[in-house]
């Protein structure tokens, strides 16, 4: 175990950037090139932590924390996500991703990131819940589906707004979706979709589910940012105007304070749960309107 | 169909506004064009005009070229900053001018990059709002303490930045349907403020005043029209004497229909039109609400 050494990766180096490359690619079956990582993890603010584990001079596990800007009772604040976790086969079993985490808490407690979040799958979950102090928080769900016409789905969908409704953001983190959404077209700007008028923004992209033998198309929301939340309504009338689609599908921490405008809303026990670790401000009665776009995967 | 709807319901209703009380309003331009020739000249056109029908001045609220998308766009249309100032000097001649301010989370000056109540950054808010106010201070430009929020983003922390730069008059808030933010509806219900209703924030040292924005002066062909959307918009207790402001952009501004529009309301209603100077003195007509700036 003492052989093993956790280093904090410079990823503007190419060399270091290559090494991880090989080992991610090696590790998920990928063919990424060498820059995707930096781009698809670099975020606007410049604090995302890439952290590796040596062995004998040999990089053998990595996890990449990507720093998100949050806002939070009008004050921003970086909290790091977890992601791209990956031990090479040979070393699996001696503890690098545990050790990696909490490396991490350390790192990032002393750079002032308020927390570490993640979406992990089931192989980790129980890991970061049992063995490294994460909490859980489940996921819900709404599908807006395309009945008759748009007016009729959304008025049956999304609550009566009017203008006078104050959106409850107290003690809500809610995610710069600008920050977002750039992060997300770097890759493929044609894949994003964004809608925005009267300060609201719905953004994220259309997908395909097979269903009875045929395949369908839905809108994932990716985010929403809410300014004005009586013309949210004409933002969802344009999705299902121009995408075409059978559905909008919001995915989302099911204690998003931006839920309240939405009816029939659903658990979705079998999505990955929002997993958080506290580090510079304690979270246990804060609400996290994280919608899926903030996931590194979405 | 829409048209002689409103033909028929126009001759019937809304010719004079129901309202017992009396109705100050002035005009407000949130002024983001200057470098577009043709948009300044309307914008001149239209202020004098107003000048000649109501005897009195409109404010227009200038987004200074320190903004990076009126720096980007002075460039497009090769206007400098030299020709940018002397378009000031010109508007200054038949308007108040004030501060309107529009603030990016960065550099990059998009409809998605906007800093709202709910994408907000303190540090690049203040970074540019000082940037924009030294920018009228190095040119002697005289924005009278007066500010108006782009895409009407107003806050706390903006409330301090301005009481702390010595503004003295706000124009961002309103209850108008279209131009309402989530911090003026909240602290509209917080402190029971009316509709055009003025108010005071004060932070022990400076003090703004609030003028609320009542609606976006019409400019379709039917001033009844303007008529309606106001009458929604007035206190329930139709004794009091309000006052307030009615804007525009410069760039969506039609000049005749605005212009037939204010000389109807002149004809058949017992609206007064009113400068910057009139207007700040309503406050001892109307009930003022005192409050501290929330730490």
């Amino acid at each position: 175990m003492n052989n093993y050494v956790i280093k904090t990766l410079d990823f503007s180096n190419y060399e270091i950037r290559k090494a991880v490359t090989e080992l991610t690619n090696q590790v998920f079956e990928l063919n990424n090139d060498v820059n995707y990582l930096l781009t698809v993890t670099k975020t606007r603010n410049g604090k995302s932590l890439y952290l590796g584990c040596y062995f004998k001079e040999e990089l053998v596990a990595v996890n990449i924390f990507i720093a998100h800007e949050l806002l939070i009772n009008n004050t921003n604040v970086i909290a790091h996500q977890s992601c791209w976790s990956a031990t090479i086969k040979e070393h699996r079993g001696n503890g690098l991703f545990i050790r990696l985490i909490e490396n991490a808490k350390i790192i990032l407690k002393q750079n002032g990131s308020a927390f570490i979040f993640g979406f992990p799958n089931i192989n980790s979950k129980g890991i970061f819940i049992k063995k490294l102090g994460f909490k859980e928080i489940l996921i819900n769900k709404i599908n807006i589906v395309v009945l008759i016409n748009s007016f009729f789905s959304l008025n049956i969908f999304l609550r009566k707004i009017n203008k006078s409704l104050i959106m409850d953001t107290k003690n809500s983190f809610i995610p710069i979706e600008a920050e977002l959404i750039e992060l997300k077209t770097k890759i493929n700007s044609s894949y994003i979709k964004v809608y925005s008028s009267s300060n609201n923004i719905i953004w994220g992209k259309k997908k395909y589910r097979k269903m009875f033998g045929k395949y369908i198309s839905y809108f994932s929301v990716g985010g929403i940012q809410i300014n004005k939340p009586s013309f949210l309504k004409t933002l969802f009338k344009e999705i299902i105007k121009n995408e075409n689609i059978s559905f909008i599908q919001i995915v989302s921490v099911s204690n998003n304070s931006y839920l309240n405008i939405f009816r029939f809303i659903k658990k979705a026990p079998k999505t990955e749960p929002l997993i958080i670790f506290d580090l510079n401000i304690e979270t246990t009665n804060n609400n996290f309107n994280f919608f899926s776009g903030i996931k590194d995967v979405f | 169909m829409k048209n002689i709807i409103k033909k028929l319901m126009y001759n019937v209703l809304f010719k004079t506004i129901k309202y017992q009380g009396e109705i100050s309003l002035g005009y407000i331009f949130h002024t983001e064009k200057i470098y577009d020739e043709i948009v300044f000249s309307n914008l001149i056109l239209f202020c004098e005009k107003y000048y000649k029908l109501t005897g009195v001045k409109p404010i227009c609220t200038i987004v200074p070229p320190t903004n990076l998308l009126v720096k980007q766009e002075m460039l497009k249309n090769n206007v400098s900053e030299k020709n940018f100032i002397e378009r000031l000097t010109m508007l200054e001649k038949v308007s108040t001018l004030g501060y309107h301010g529009h603030y990016y989370l960065n550099d990059t000056p998009t409809y998605i990059n906007a800093i709202h109540c709910n994408s907000f950054n303190p540090v690049q808010l203040s970074r540019q709002f000082i940037r924009d106010i030294e920018w009228f201070k190095m040119n002697n430009i005289n924005n009278n303490g007066i500010y108006a929020g782009g895409w009407w983003f107003l806050n706390e922390f903006l409330v301090k930045l301005l009481l702390k730069n010595n503004f003295k008059y706000d124009f961002s808030i309103s209850y108008s349907p279209n131009f309402y933010n989530q911090y003026s509806i909240s602290m509209g219900e917080e402190y029971n403020i009316d509709k055009g209703e003025t108010f005071f924030i004060k932070d022990g040292i400076n003090e703004l005043m609030f003028i609320q924005n009542f609606i976006g002066l019409h400019n379709t062909k039917y001033p009844q029209d303007f008529i309606r959307n106001l009458q929604m918009l007035l206190p329930i207790n139709d004794f009091l004497s309000i006052s307030g402001v009615v804007n525009s952009h410069d760039y969506d501004l039609d000049i005749n229909n605005t212009i037939n529009c204010i000389s109807y309301l002149l004809e058949n209603t017992s609206i007064k039109f009113c400068d910057f100077n009139k207007l700040i003195q309503f406050k001892s007509n109307i009930k003022n609400i005192f409050f501290e700036a929330k730490n």
